[in-house]
């Protein structure tokens, strides 16, 4: 027992000082660093959705430095070819002089992958990343190529600039773990990153960890407990969402033309484990699932007319969900 | 961590210990609603009375109580899991007792070494808890309701008690509180033997158990009204039940004197007979004691009236009779004087009738040719020449009523004609706005309410068919005829 904690503890201690290390170039964005550690430390994927210029591609290659793991960016563009993600076959010349063709392996095999900008590319593109995200693995011709653990895509889009652009197909949005919006920087926090960006010297991010020890930190974080009372309430939120004609939430009849699918509610549970785990605990609550809700389930609904009409966003509807989901009691 | 930790089985006990407390204060919660449920009844009870609410709808509202708080009290008590929850939500403990209490409690082979982690993390959260702090104790609001409850109970007893001279739950708290501070003594409807008690035993002047079930005591001070009353004194029946208590706003009739139209007439003989001073077996009755002279007034009042009612039913009754048997006599006869017919119809009355006012009527009616319809208007006329020989001071009125032309059989038919019109009138305006609710009995199967689709076209040989009727006027069948034939053509 006396080991597990210690083992929970160091857990623990690890994401702290990824954290620290990322704050020293990132200012603010808490809730983003911490939906990125979590995506990552769950196995997922997570996309960020802010206007440009808020450091979004600065926070991975910062992320990347610390945990000392590869990263690549990709700036998606309507002409961005799948072959120019995953890679294609070269004809290559042997050492005897023969011909014969190679694989190419393109900057998805990476730990780290930056898709700037991903509803820019066409959805031939988008989607030549969906096997690379759900299964890890690339498809090339009859050859299946493995991608290296840890691998997480960070994919970015602005919701601004909305004309030509190809909006993500559901099925590519599910398969992003979260969804974190990125916010504009307080003022205080503008104020540091001013002086960040204008110091003579750019600050010097350590490499605290690992790629063995991100597999160990995904190794406990899958030890942490979930009640089964837990469990429920995660279910419940997810089925609240779902305007079925059974359903006993009157918003999601009214507001939600498509509900979460059930990786939503697998995704409440894992982050939730991975929340507690940078939380110090080695169970899941309730309130890990009421947080981890919004980013978790954002994306995963989809609202109908009479919601866009009367200005409400996912992020309102969910909310409201979440009050009025009933806490389960007993067994 | 092993079973001999010092923090083994801590989450237990404190999960325990606020079990054992949530089903105490479950207890007491749900006794105090058992309590208040029955409180209400015996509340009910001493308002309304037993007439109202019988004994044992109160005690049926107790156990009713006791079973709804049973009942409750099973739902209101959770497993030992939800205890752990509610722990955690009332201290803020992120589900920390809650989860180490379910894997605690889990199957020995599922217990992993983050699983006595995590009961260490919640052992030491769970030492600093005391179930009174977590559930503390607070006055359920049955138990305030309650005390009201009794606090009611207390004053509708002390109502009850200090308006009534003795104890009794029979009547409504309302009605003893109106009798006690105005006066005032509901009317009780006839039938009910039980209404007999709405009225106080000792201001009645002369109870009868057998009509109005009253006390059975007589009453030693009782003396004959007769003296006081010469007039409108009330002769009981000597071989039934007797006495009419004569109580305001209330008549009560001993229905066996009633039993017919001789019945009727004798009651009111013995009546006219006492009023003359005769000793008679009503004599021997002894009336209630007058409590008061104006209790004297509203009883004679109260005969007088009475008496009235009787004279008038008799009336009727009788002159009933005797138009009929004049009718027939007449018929029998063919021809014959008044006096006659007047005697044959009245033989009762002949002695102290005045001839005059029913002779005519008699011709009248034998006039009209008709005795069945117009007995009735002739009976009123003899009613009148009967009530002067009972020495009724209405006599005269009645018969100069009919002496004159208000028998004559064009007039009343003019009447009854009159009468019928304005019916007439009446009913067709009835039956022009007719309003209300119309109930239609359907069968409970889905009911179709669609028209189902009918061929409503024909072949053009059919018509032609049709032309031949006798519908189409003779003058147009050849030119339907022809059009027919051309639209037979046509497609060719």
């Amino acid at each position: 027992m006396v080991a597990t904690e210690t083992i929970m503890q160091a857990a623990t201690e690890r994401i702290d000082r990824v954290r620290d290390e990322i704050r020293k170039v990132i200012v603010g964005h808490e809730s983003v660093v911490d939906g990125v550690l979590n995506a990552l430390l769950s196995g997922g994927h997570v996309l960020l959705e802010g206007v440009p210029g808020l450091g979004k591609t600065t926070l991975l290659r910062t992320l990347g430095e610390a945990l000392h793991l590869d990263y690549s960016r990709i700036q998606f563009t309507p002409d961005l070819m799948p072959a120019d993600i995953l890679g294609s076959m070269v004809m290559d010349t042997t050492a005897t002089g023969a011909k014969a063709l190679r694989f190419e392996r393109g900057p998805v095999f990476t730990h780290l992958l930056l898709a700037d900008e991903i509803n820019r590319a066409t959805p031939r593109t988008q989607s030549a990343l969906l096997e690379a995200m759900q299964e890890k693995t690339v498809t090339s011709g009859t050859v299946t190529h493995h991608l290296d653990e840890p691998f997480l895509v960070m994919a970015t889009q602005n919701p601004l600039e909305m004309e030509g652009t190809y909006p993500l197909p559901e099925a590519q949005l599910d398969r992003f773990l979260l969804k974190v919006l990125v916010e504009y920087p307080a003022r205080n926090e503008l104020t540091a990153i001013v002086d960040l960006t204008a110091a003579p010297s750019r600050p010097d991010v350590r490499a605290v960890l690992d790629r063995d020890q991100i597999l160990e930190l995904r190794a406990c974080a899958s030890e942490v407990l979930v009640a089964p009372h837990v469990r429920d309430f995660a279910i419940s939120v997810v089925l609240a969402t779902q305007p079925s004609a059974g359903s006993q939430y009157a918003l999601a009849r009214k507001y939600i033309r498509y509900g979460s699918s059930p990786r939503g509610a697998q995704a409440l549970v894992i982050c939730g484990r991975v929340r507690a785990l940078m939380e110090g605990r080695l169970h899941v609550s309730q309130e890990d699932i009421r947080e981890l809700a919004l980013p978790a389930l954002r994306h995963r609904i989809i609202l109908n007319f009479d919601a866009h009409a009367d200005g409400r966003t996912e992020d309102d509807i969910l909310l409201e969900i979440l009050d009025s989901v009933v806490q389960p009691q007993g067994t | 961590m092993s079973a001999s930790s010092p923090t083994s089985g801590r989450v237990e006990t404190l999960v325990t210990a606020c079990l054992s407390r949530i089903s105490r204060q479950a207890i007491k919660r749900e006794a105090f609603l058992a309590c208040a449920v029955s409180l209400l009844g015996l509340c009910l009870l001493l308002f309304m009375g037993t007439r109202y609410v019988p004994g044992a709808v109160a005690i049926l509202t107790g156990c009713f109580g006791v079973w709804f708080a049973m009942r409750r009290w099973r739902s209101a008590v959770p497993d030992a899991y939800a205890v752990a929850q509610q722990i955690d939500t009332r201290q803020g403990l992120a589900d920390r007792i809650s989860t180490a209490f379910f894997f605690r409690t889990a199957p020995a082979g599922n217990r992993r070494p983050v699983v006595e982690a995590q009961y260490s993390a919640a052992a030491n959260a769970a030492a600093d808890l005391h179930p009174a702090v977590v559930f503390p104790s607070h006055t359920p609001w049955t138990q305030r309701a309650s005390v009201w409850l009794v606090a009611t109970a207390l004053v509708l007893f002390g109502l009850r008690v200090s308006v009534q001279s003795s104890l009794s739950f029979e009547p409504p708290l309302a009605t003893l509180l109106l009798g006690s501070f105005f006066g005032y003594v509901p009317e009780r409807p006839t039938g009910d033997p039980s209404q007999s008690a709405l009225i106080d035993e000792e201001a009645l002047p002369e109870p009868n158990a057998e009509e109005v079930g009253f006390s059975e005591e007589p009453v030693p001070e009782a003396k004959p009204r007769t003296a006081e009353l010469p007039e409108e004194r009330y002769q009981p029946e000597p071989d039934g039940p007797d006495s009419l208590p004569e109580v305001e706003g209330l008549i009560t009739l001993p229905l066996d004197a009633l039993e017919g139209e001789e019945a009727i007439e004798d009651a009111l003989t013995s009546s006219d007979a006492d009023d003359a001073g005769m000793d008679g077996e009503g004599a021997d009755a002894e009336f209630p004691p007058s409590p008061a002279d104006e209790w004297d007034d509203e009883a004679q009042s109260l005969l007088d009236k009475l008496k009235q009612a009787f004279s008038n039913m008799l009336e009727t009754l009788d002159m009933a009779s005797v138009d009929s048997s004049d009718s027939e006599q007449g018929q029998e006869q063919g021809s014959g004087t008044t006096e006659e017919a007047s005697a044959a119809g009245n033989p009762a009355d002949s002695g102290d009738m005045e001839e005059g006012p029913s002779s005519e009527a008699a011709d009248a009616s034998m006039e009209g040719g008709e005795p069945g319809e117009t007995a009735g208007e002739t009976a009123s006329a003899g009613n009148t020449s009967g009530e002067d020989s009972s020495g009724d001071q209405s006599s005269g009125e009645n018969a100069s009523a009919a002496g004159t032309s208000d028998g004559s059989k064009e007039l009343v038919e003019a009447e009854q004609l009159e009468v019928f019109g304005e019916l007439e009138e009446l009913y067709m305006q009835r039956a022009e706005n007719i309003k209300g609710d119309v109930t239609i009995e359907t069968r409970l199967a889905e009911q179709d309410a669609s028209v189902p689709y009918n061929q409503r076209s024909t072949s053009h040989a059919d018509r032609g068919g049709a032309i031949s009727r006798d519908e189409i006027p003779a003058a147009f069948r050849t030119y339907i005829k022809n059009y027919f034939e051309a639209l037979r053509k046509s497609p060719e």
